[in-house]
Protein backbone atom coordinates (compact mmCIF):
# COMPACT_ATOMS: atom_id res chain seq x y z
CA UNK A 1 0.00 0.00 0.00
CA UNK A 2 1.85 2.99 -0.86
CA UNK A 3 1.73 6.33 1.63
CA UNK A 4 3.06 9.64 1.22
CA UNK A 5 4.28 11.05 4.60
CA UNK A 6 5.53 14.31 5.26
CA UNK A 7 6.17 17.04 7.79
CA UNK A 8 4.98 20.33 8.46
CA UNK A 9 6.98 21.57 11.36
CA UNK A 10 6.09 19.27 14.04
CA UNK A 11 3.16 17.42 12.80
CA UNK A 12 3.27 14.88 10.22
CA UNK A 13 0.78 14.31 7.76
CA UNK A 14 -0.15 10.95 6.26
CA UNK A 15 -1.55 10.99 2.90
CA UNK A 16 -3.05 7.20 1.40
CA UNK A 17 -1.92 7.30 -2.31
CA UNK A 18 -4.43 4.57 -3.08
CA UNK A 19 -8.57 4.66 -3.37
CA UNK A 20 -9.42 1.77 -0.51
CA UNK A 21 -8.48 1.01 2.96
CA UNK A 22 -9.83 -2.67 2.97
CA UNK A 23 -8.92 -5.79 5.03
CA UNK A 24 -6.40 -6.51 1.88
CA UNK A 25 -4.42 -3.74 3.25
CA UNK A 26 -5.86 -2.97 6.97
CA UNK A 27 -2.87 -4.75 8.71
CA UNK A 28 0.05 -3.20 6.42
CA UNK A 29 -1.33 0.26 7.26
CA UNK A 30 -1.99 0.05 10.66
CA UNK A 31 2.11 -1.43 10.75
CA UNK A 32 2.86 1.74 9.00
CA UNK A 33 0.73 3.87 11.26
CA UNK A 34 2.37 2.24 14.54
CA UNK A 35 5.83 2.41 12.86
CA UNK A 36 5.65 6.60 12.33
CA UNK A 37 3.94 7.17 16.29
CA UNK A 38 6.75 4.77 17.67
CA UNK A 39 9.26 6.81 15.63
CA UNK A 40 8.57 9.88 18.16
CA UNK A 41 5.68 11.66 15.75
CA UNK A 42 2.74 12.37 18.17
CA UNK A 43 0.86 15.06 16.61
CA UNK A 44 -0.94 13.33 13.10
CA UNK A 45 -2.77 13.93 10.54
CA UNK A 46 -4.20 11.62 8.17
CA UNK A 47 -5.24 13.32 4.96
CA UNK A 48 -7.95 10.71 2.91
CA UNK A 49 -8.38 12.85 0.26
CA UNK A 50 -7.42 10.16 -1.89
CA UNK A 51 -9.67 7.58 -0.19
CA UNK A 52 -12.84 6.52 -2.05
CA UNK A 53 -13.36 3.34 0.11
CA UNK A 54 -13.06 2.04 3.52
CA UNK A 55 -14.42 -1.07 5.17
CA UNK A 56 -14.43 -1.84 8.75
CA UNK A 57 -11.29 -3.58 8.59
CA UNK A 58 -9.84 -0.20 7.22
CA UNK A 59 -11.67 1.66 9.85
CA UNK A 60 -10.24 -0.82 12.88
CA UNK A 61 -7.10 -0.12 11.61
CA UNK A 62 -7.27 3.42 11.83
CA UNK A 63 -9.09 2.95 15.40
CA UNK A 64 -5.88 0.99 16.60
CA UNK A 65 -3.94 3.68 15.26
CA UNK A 66 -5.70 6.49 17.29
CA UNK A 67 -5.53 3.85 20.60
CA UNK A 68 -2.18 3.41 19.83
CA UNK A 69 -1.32 7.28 19.81
CA UNK A 70 -3.33 7.41 22.85
CA UNK A 71 -2.94 10.27 25.68
CA UNK A 72 0.61 10.82 24.16
CA UNK A 73 -0.55 12.59 21.02
CA UNK A 74 -3.07 13.35 18.05
CA UNK A 75 -4.59 11.74 15.28
CA UNK A 76 -6.77 13.80 13.19
CA UNK A 77 -8.56 12.93 10.04
CA UNK A 78 -8.96 15.67 7.39
CA UNK A 79 -10.38 15.49 3.65
CA UNK A 80 -12.78 12.64 4.07
CA UNK A 81 -15.12 11.98 1.27
CA UNK A 82 -19.02 12.40 2.03
CA UNK A 83 -19.05 8.25 1.05
CA UNK A 84 -16.84 7.27 3.38
CA UNK A 85 -17.97 9.83 5.95
CA UNK A 86 -21.07 7.99 6.09
CA UNK A 87 -19.07 5.20 7.08
CA UNK A 88 -17.61 6.81 10.07
CA UNK A 89 -21.68 7.85 11.22
CA UNK A 90 -22.87 4.46 10.86
CA UNK A 91 -20.40 3.27 12.90
CA UNK A 92 -20.52 6.42 14.93
CA UNK A 93 -16.77 7.14 14.90
CA UNK A 94 -17.60 10.53 13.54
CA UNK A 95 -17.86 10.29 17.65
CA UNK A 96 -14.34 9.14 18.15
CA UNK A 97 -12.34 10.78 16.09
CA UNK A 98 -11.80 15.10 15.07
CA UNK A 99 -12.47 15.09 11.60
CA UNK A 100 -11.98 18.24 9.58
CA UNK A 101 -12.80 19.14 6.05
CA UNK A 102 -9.28 20.34 5.25
CA UNK A 103 -5.82 19.74 5.81
CA UNK A 104 -5.01 23.57 6.87
CA UNK A 105 -7.72 23.24 9.22
CA UNK A 106 -6.45 20.14 10.81
CA UNK A 107 -3.01 21.64 11.29
CA UNK A 108 -4.25 24.87 12.95
CA UNK A 109 -6.06 22.39 15.25
CA UNK A 110 -2.92 20.74 16.45
CA UNK A 111 -0.82 24.22 16.17
CA UNK A 112 -3.40 25.86 18.45
CA UNK B 1 -38.22 2.71 -12.89
CA UNK B 2 -40.80 0.45 -13.83
CA UNK B 3 -41.68 -2.17 -11.19
CA UNK B 4 -42.59 -4.80 -13.50
CA UNK B 5 -38.68 -4.99 -14.70
CA UNK B 6 -38.21 -8.84 -13.97
CA UNK B 7 -35.68 -10.16 -11.73
CA UNK B 8 -31.92 -10.20 -12.91
CA UNK B 9 -29.18 -11.97 -12.03
CA UNK B 10 -25.35 -11.74 -12.17
CA UNK B 11 -22.93 -14.59 -10.21
CA UNK B 12 -19.40 -14.61 -9.25
CA UNK B 13 -17.28 -17.07 -8.15
CA UNK B 14 -14.18 -15.55 -5.99
CA UNK B 15 -11.13 -16.79 -4.77
CA UNK B 16 -11.17 -16.70 -1.20
CA UNK B 17 -8.21 -14.34 -1.20
CA UNK B 18 -8.40 -10.71 0.17
CA UNK B 19 -6.94 -9.14 -2.21
CA UNK B 20 -9.50 -10.13 -4.49
CA UNK B 21 -12.82 -8.89 -2.52
CA UNK B 22 -11.90 -5.08 -4.75
CA UNK B 23 -13.56 -6.90 -7.47
CA UNK B 24 -16.58 -7.95 -6.13
CA UNK B 25 -17.06 -4.23 -5.08
CA UNK B 26 -16.09 -2.69 -8.95
CA UNK B 27 -18.86 -5.24 -9.90
CA UNK B 28 -21.36 -3.78 -7.47
CA UNK B 29 -20.59 -0.46 -8.27
CA UNK B 30 -21.14 -1.17 -11.94
CA UNK B 31 -24.51 -2.48 -11.47
CA UNK B 32 -25.55 0.29 -8.71
CA UNK B 33 -24.71 2.45 -11.81
CA UNK B 34 -26.28 0.81 -13.95
CA UNK B 35 -29.53 1.32 -11.57
CA UNK B 36 -28.72 5.09 -10.98
CA UNK B 37 -28.51 4.60 -7.67
CA UNK B 38 -26.75 7.52 -5.50
CA UNK B 39 -23.24 7.40 -4.61
CA UNK B 40 -24.20 6.81 -0.88
CA UNK B 41 -26.53 4.33 -1.13
CA UNK B 42 -23.86 2.76 -4.21
CA UNK B 43 -21.01 2.81 -1.13
CA UNK B 44 -23.07 1.40 1.37
CA UNK B 45 -24.06 -1.73 -0.82
CA UNK B 46 -20.89 -2.19 -1.53
CA UNK B 47 -19.55 -2.26 1.60
CA UNK B 48 -22.16 -4.26 2.86
CA UNK B 49 -21.18 -7.23 0.09
CA UNK B 50 -17.03 -6.39 0.82
CA UNK B 51 -18.18 -7.52 4.34
CA UNK B 52 -20.10 -10.22 3.96
CA UNK B 53 -17.24 -11.76 1.22
CA UNK B 54 -14.59 -10.80 3.77
CA UNK B 55 -16.34 -13.01 6.77
CA UNK B 56 -16.59 -15.60 4.36
CA UNK B 57 -12.82 -15.40 3.68
CA UNK B 58 -11.82 -14.92 7.42
CA UNK B 59 -13.84 -16.92 9.20
CA UNK B 60 -15.08 -19.78 6.95
CA UNK B 61 -12.18 -20.40 5.37
CA UNK B 62 -9.89 -18.83 7.98
CA UNK B 63 -8.19 -16.74 5.23
CA UNK B 64 -6.85 -19.93 3.27
CA UNK B 65 -7.10 -19.02 -0.35
CA UNK B 66 -8.22 -21.66 -2.94
CA UNK B 67 -11.58 -21.85 -2.15
CA UNK B 68 -14.97 -20.17 -3.48
CA UNK B 69 -16.59 -17.94 -2.59
CA UNK B 70 -19.97 -17.76 -4.45
CA UNK B 71 -21.89 -14.04 -4.91
CA UNK B 72 -25.09 -13.73 -6.67
CA UNK B 73 -26.28 -10.13 -7.48
CA UNK B 74 -30.74 -10.13 -7.95
CA UNK B 75 -31.56 -7.22 -8.93
CA UNK B 76 -35.12 -6.13 -10.01
CA UNK B 77 -37.48 -2.94 -9.79
CA UNK B 78 -38.24 -3.31 -6.10
CA UNK B 79 -34.83 -3.80 -5.18
CA UNK B 80 -31.29 -5.81 -4.75
CA UNK B 81 -30.85 -9.05 -3.53
CA UNK B 82 -26.68 -10.24 -2.56
CA UNK B 83 -26.77 -13.97 -1.41
CA UNK B 84 -22.71 -15.06 -0.37
CA UNK B 85 -22.28 -18.59 -0.46
CA UNK B 86 -19.27 -20.44 1.24
CA UNK B 87 -18.73 -24.20 1.69
CA UNK B 88 -16.97 -23.68 4.67
CA UNK B 89 -17.17 -23.41 8.17
CA UNK B 90 -20.34 -22.12 9.19
CA UNK B 91 -21.48 -19.37 11.90
CA UNK B 92 -22.36 -20.74 14.96
CA UNK B 93 -24.97 -17.91 15.72
CA UNK B 94 -26.50 -15.65 13.29
CA UNK B 95 -28.46 -12.54 15.09
CA UNK B 96 -28.69 -8.30 14.72
CA UNK B 97 -25.38 -6.89 16.15
CA UNK B 98 -25.47 -4.34 18.22
CA UNK B 99 -22.37 -1.55 18.32
CA UNK B 100 -22.53 -0.21 22.14
CA UNK B 101 -19.66 1.78 23.17
CA UNK B 102 -19.07 5.39 25.04
CA UNK B 103 -17.08 7.58 22.63
CA UNK B 104 -15.35 9.19 25.35
CA UNK B 105 -13.50 5.98 26.52
CA UNK B 106 -11.08 5.51 23.55
CA UNK B 107 -10.21 1.63 25.01
CA UNK B 108 -13.48 0.43 24.73
CA UNK B 109 -13.53 1.51 20.89
CA UNK B 110 -14.34 -1.41 18.54
CA UNK B 111 -11.15 -2.36 16.24
CA UNK B 112 -13.37 -5.87 15.53
CA UNK B 113 -16.87 -7.00 14.95
CA UNK B 114 -18.39 -4.13 12.88
CA UNK B 115 -19.03 -6.20 10.08
CA UNK B 116 -22.08 -7.68 10.67
CA UNK B 117 -23.64 -4.76 12.42
CA UNK B 118 -22.76 -2.37 9.40
CA UNK B 119 -24.76 -4.80 7.13
CA UNK B 120 -27.70 -5.44 9.81
CA UNK B 121 -27.92 -1.69 9.65
CA UNK B 122 -27.91 -0.84 6.12
CA UNK B 123 -30.19 -3.72 4.90
CA UNK B 124 -33.64 -4.46 4.52
CA UNK B 125 -33.31 -8.08 5.44
CA UNK B 126 -30.73 -10.22 6.08
CA UNK B 127 -30.84 -13.75 6.73
CA UNK B 128 -28.34 -16.79 7.44
CA UNK B 129 -28.74 -20.56 6.47
CA UNK B 130 -26.81 -23.37 6.09
CA UNK B 131 -27.53 -26.97 4.49
CA UNK B 132 -24.21 -28.62 6.56
CA UNK B 133 -22.30 -28.07 3.23
CA UNK B 134 -23.31 -24.53 2.06
CA UNK B 135 -23.60 -21.52 4.10
CA UNK B 136 -25.32 -18.47 2.64
CA UNK B 137 -26.15 -15.23 3.69
CA UNK B 138 -28.64 -13.72 2.14
CA UNK B 139 -28.88 -9.24 1.67
CA UNK B 140 -32.07 -7.61 0.54
CA UNK B 141 -32.52 -4.02 -0.25
CA UNK B 142 -35.45 -2.81 -1.27
CA UNK B 143 -35.33 0.76 -3.37
CA UNK B 144 -37.64 3.31 -2.14
CA UNK B 145 -38.76 5.95 -4.28
CA UNK B 146 -40.27 9.24 -3.35
CA UNK B 147 -43.92 9.53 -5.42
Amino acid sequence: MQVQDRKVGDILIVQPLEKRIDASVATEFKGKMVDWINAGNTKIILNLANVDFIDSSGLGSIVSSLKTIGDNGELLISCIQETVMGLFRLTRMNRVFQIFPSEEEAINALSK
Amino acid sequence: MPDIQPPKKITFLLDSRLENVSLVGVAVRGICSYLSLSEVDTYYLELCVVEAVNNAIKHAYNSEAGHSVEINIIYSGKGMTFEISDRGRKMDTYGPRRLDFDAQDLFVVPEHGMGLYIIDSVMDEVTYRSDGAKNTLTMRKYFHYKN
